[in-house]
């Protein structure tokens, strides 16, 4: 039996709707951006107290631009941190409220590289060797404007940190002022330097703070640093910041000496 | 906008893109079988008024969060703060975590980087030692989303206010139960408390 290939004017028309219908679900599928990540510490050797910071390097083949968002409380990002005593610490979420947003720009067809302090939720105060193993996960959230997989998103990584070097820590906080003074606001690299200097638990850390406070968008990060340390510099500092033209800054160098006992007139 | 420079001569000056349209897109209770923690999640996006989300760079976006100005003390983790403390009991003891609310709860600085174009907030409790005798009671966060693109210090309204309600009660068969829920969607999420 012959049969027959004639196609009439419907078929044609219904091919026609059923290829149009094929490229509208094509062009309204967002692409899936495959990402790789290479993710290692910014140095592998510090001095007790100095911030220990992450640093991710991202590749996209993809001609397209893409932004990856860690989310709230960076809750994208799971890191375990092993102490020298075989202590195991698990990143947990900012007790009573949110954590700093860290977000990462990548260019189509080109690689860029970003930072986070992992002194935001650790400490590594003890010294000797630390095992930290970081998951970034595998995919976007639901919540992003851009689809895109991971490729490299876990590393074990090693930290060794050192007997206190008050020489060393100094020039480490001199550089991180450096750069949360000198980079632009809406640079990522100068928030990070600025929480990390916030996070120094060392008096060596003092000054640098007090003139970090000297831009009045740090006050959040270092009146309450300088309110941890409590040595009589830091002390002073904060009686100083009552008197700031920043009613911010000096509501919260009230809120800090108060909390220290030392109310202000 | 239109900038007079002088000699007759006129230059077109693009305003500054700003953030608008800020909108909740969708609400999730992460806890979908009660049992594990109250929590609800929020996902929100918001747009470019010059319809780039390239030209928001510079401009962020804040999270706001204010809660009753009774049982205020010092926050836990961090004693220049204060914080909020629900009556405890049912409430988790003061101490323990989940036990405060920063009052303010206001999103670290610089903020949420507005090119982004969305963000979600969660409203949860991790702690789930409440303290008998149970009672039904509730406590309030209202919450703003506001923005600054000029390093101001200023931030402009975009959100809200919304109220993130945290309510515990007894049911008709009497289980106890933790309910997250917000103003601005049906979506709730709750905890029964075994």
């Amino acid at each position: 039996m012959l049969l027959s290939c004639t196609l009439t004017p419907i078929h044609w028309l219904l091919a026609l709707v059923q290829a149009l219908v094929l490229c509208a679900c094509a062009y309204a599928q967002p692409a899936t951006i495959p990402i790789q990540f290479n993710i290692t510490l910014q140095k592998m050797i510090v001095t007790q107290h100095e911030p220990v910071i992450l640093v991710l390097e991202f590749g996209s083949p993809s001609p397209q631009s893409v932004v990856v968002d860690l989310g709230y409380n960076s809750e994208k990002l799971h890191i375990t941190v092993v102490d020298p005593d075989g202590v195991v610490v698990n990143k947990t979420n900012s007790v009573e409220g949110p954590g700093a947003t860290y977000s990462f720009h990548i260019d189509g067809e080109s690689k860029s590289s970003g930072a986070v302090p992992l002194t935001d939720w650790f400490t590594f105060d003890k010294v000797g060797n630390y095992e930290i193993d970081v998951d970034l996960g595998a995919h976007s959230a639901s919540y992003e404007r851009f689809s895109y997989t991971m490729v490299g998103n876990r590393a074990k990584l090693n930290i060794t940190v050192r007997p206190r070097d008050e020489a060393a820590l100094r020039q480490v906080c001199d550089q991180l002022l450096s750069h949360a003074e000198d980079l632009p606001y809406d640079s990522q690299e100068k928030w990070v330097a600025a929480r990390a200097l916030a996070k120094v638990n060392d008096p060596v850390a003092v000054p640098f703070m007090v003139r970090a406070l000297n831009q009045r968008n740090f006050a959040r990060l270092m009146i309450p640093a300088l309110a941890r340390i409590k040595t009589a510099d830091a002390i002073a500092a904060l009686e100083s910041a009552t008197g700031s033209p920043d009613k911010e800054t000096q509501s919260l160098a009230h809120s800090a000496l108060a909390s220290l006992g030392r109310a202000q007139r | 906008m239109i900038a007079q420079l002088g000699s007759g001569s006129v230059a077109h000056v693009s305003p500054r893109a700003v953030p608008v349209n800020f909108h909740l897109v969708s609400a999730t209770d992460d806890d979908p079988t009660h049992d594990v923690n109250p929590r609800l999640e929020a996902d929100f996006s918001w747009d470019s008024s010059t319809g780039k989300y390239d030209d928001l760079k510079g401009c962020y976006v804040q999270e706001y969060v204010s809660f009753p100005t009774t049982n205020n003390d010092s926050c836990p983790s961090d004693p220049t703060i204060k914080c909020y403390f629900p009556p405890s009991p049912p409430w988790i003891a003061k101490g323990q975590p989940s036990s405060a609310f920063a009052n303010p709860t206001v999103s670290p600085p610089p903020g949420d980087p507005a090119e982004l174009g969305a963000n979600y907030d969660l409203d949860f409790l991790d702690n789930l030692a409440f303290v008998q005798p149970y009672s039904v009671m509730s406590f309030t966060g209202t919450q703003f989303y506001q923005y600054q693109c000029d390093n101001s210090g200023s931030w402009k309204k975009l959100y809200g206010p919304a109220s993130i309600n945290y309510s515990m009660y007894k049911d008709q068969y009497g289980t106890w139960s933790v309910t997250i829920s917000r103003s601005d969607t049906d979506k709730t999420s709750y905890y029964v408390i075994p």
